[in-house]
């Protein structure tokens, strides 16, 4: 840490469901600096102050996607958001929205990994034999990598899943993460998917059912751009040809 | 094409027939036919009964009604099976507002045949 030292006031919420407890919020006073996290500042509560508060967190440098939380109501990863760039003395943090809850900040990732898994993220090829021999490897030109690469750098952090008002209400819909991956793939010229992808949301709870509320490409911590896939893939679906 | 991307291919296209006939619509009503007159259920040239004799207008309320039977009650099908999920509830749901929407058809179609044959 480096600068001056500063106090804020940690919201932290707190739930246990094993002990059928209620949810409440606990407030910490914690000295901050300029550079301090919001992942730092809840270790420092763990620490220091309250070694029963639960937090998931591995890389502390935004890439394994496993700190997200709502930080003053925006779903963000905790270890990518300074305390200082808040501007505020009141920190409220809860687990991320759209997830249930495992205890107190740390979220149930088993539906959203089960949406992920159903798009088959992974590339598809008629040939199986041939994609298994490890002398073979897949030609791929700067154009097309370019159309799926931005899509790569997912992390899988949930962000916008917590973010997207479709998934707040319809528990079907697969997710702007677990779409743009579906993107990724159908687009990525090694793929050999096409329509079998598609199909996979082509009924009445999937990709057609977003409402372009464009809020998982605002939460997006790696630039990753869901609403755009989406809209791509939606394109696909409906005109049937591969474009981008 | 899946059904769903059918059926929502026909929503979008709906929307545009919405914004055109609607368009004609009004401009019939408010910018082409004198105001006065177009209240009016005598035989003047744009009182209401001859503007439905008028079978490209009469015609353009037709799409305009069958766009608006589709499109509104599609959009609250979309709303309906969002808010809630479950095989029964969709089939409930699908049901409802295909009577629904082809009970408004036949009632609006009515309407604007009656009208023209007087
Ligand atoms: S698209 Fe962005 S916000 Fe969504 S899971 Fe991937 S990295 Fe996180
Ligand atoms: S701890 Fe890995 S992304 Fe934050």
């Amino acid at each position: 840490m480096s600068g001056k030292l500063q106090e804020v006031r940690l919201r932290v919420y707190r739930y246990d469901p094993s002990n059928g407890g209620r949810p409440r919020y606990d407030i910490f006073s914690v000295p901050v600096k300029k550079d301090t996290t919001v992942l730092s500042a809840l270790l420092y509560v763990k620490e220091k102050l309250d070694p029963t508060l639960s937090i998931r967190f591995s890389c502390r440098m935004a890439t394994c996607g496993s700190c997200g939380m709502m930080i003053n109501g925006l779903p963000r990863l905790a270890c990518y958001t300074l305390v200082s760039q808040l501007k505020s003395k009141t920190i409220t943090v809860q687990p991320l929205n759209n997830f249930p809850v495992v205890k107190d900040l740390v979220a149930d990732f088993t539906d959203f990994f089960g949406k992920h898994r159903a798009m088959k993220p992974y590339l598809l090829r008629i040939d199986t034999y041939e994609q298994e021999k490890s002398n073979i490897s897949y030609r791929q030109t700067d154009e097309e990598l370019l159309k799926y690469i931005q899509f790569a750098y997912c992390i899988r952090c949930g962000l916008c899943y917590a973010a997207c008002p479709v998934v707040a209400t319809d528990k079907r819909f697969p997710g702007p993460q677990a779409l743009s991956q579906l993107y990724r793939y159908y687009i990525d010229s090694r793929d050999e998917g096409g329509g079998e992808r598609l199909e996979v949301v082509s009924d009445s709870h999937g990709v057609l059912r977003c409402h372009f509320a464009g809020s998982c490409s605002q939460v997006c911590p790696k630039g990753v751009d869901p609403a755009l896939a989406i809209q791509l893939l939606r394109r696909e679906l409906l005109f049937g040809r591969r474009t981008g | 094409m899946s059904r769903e991307a059918r059926i929502m291919m026909l929503h979008y296209i709906t929307g545009l027939v919405i914004i055109v006939a609607g368009a004609i619509h009004l401009a019939t009503v408010f910018l082409v036919s004198p105001y006065e007159e177009s209240l009016r259920f005598d035989n003047t040239p744009w009182s209401v009964i001859n503007v439905y004799r008028n079978s490209l207008l009469a015609g353009s309320l037709e799409a305009l009604l069958l766009a608006v039977a589709f499109h509104g009650f599609n959009g609250l099908r979309v709303i309906l099976l969002e808010l809630h999920q479950g095989r029964t509830w969709t089939r409930a749901v699908n049901v409802a507002v295909t009577v629904a929407a082809i009970a408004v058809v036949i009632n609006g179609t009515k309407t604007i045949f009656i009208a023209s044959m007087l």
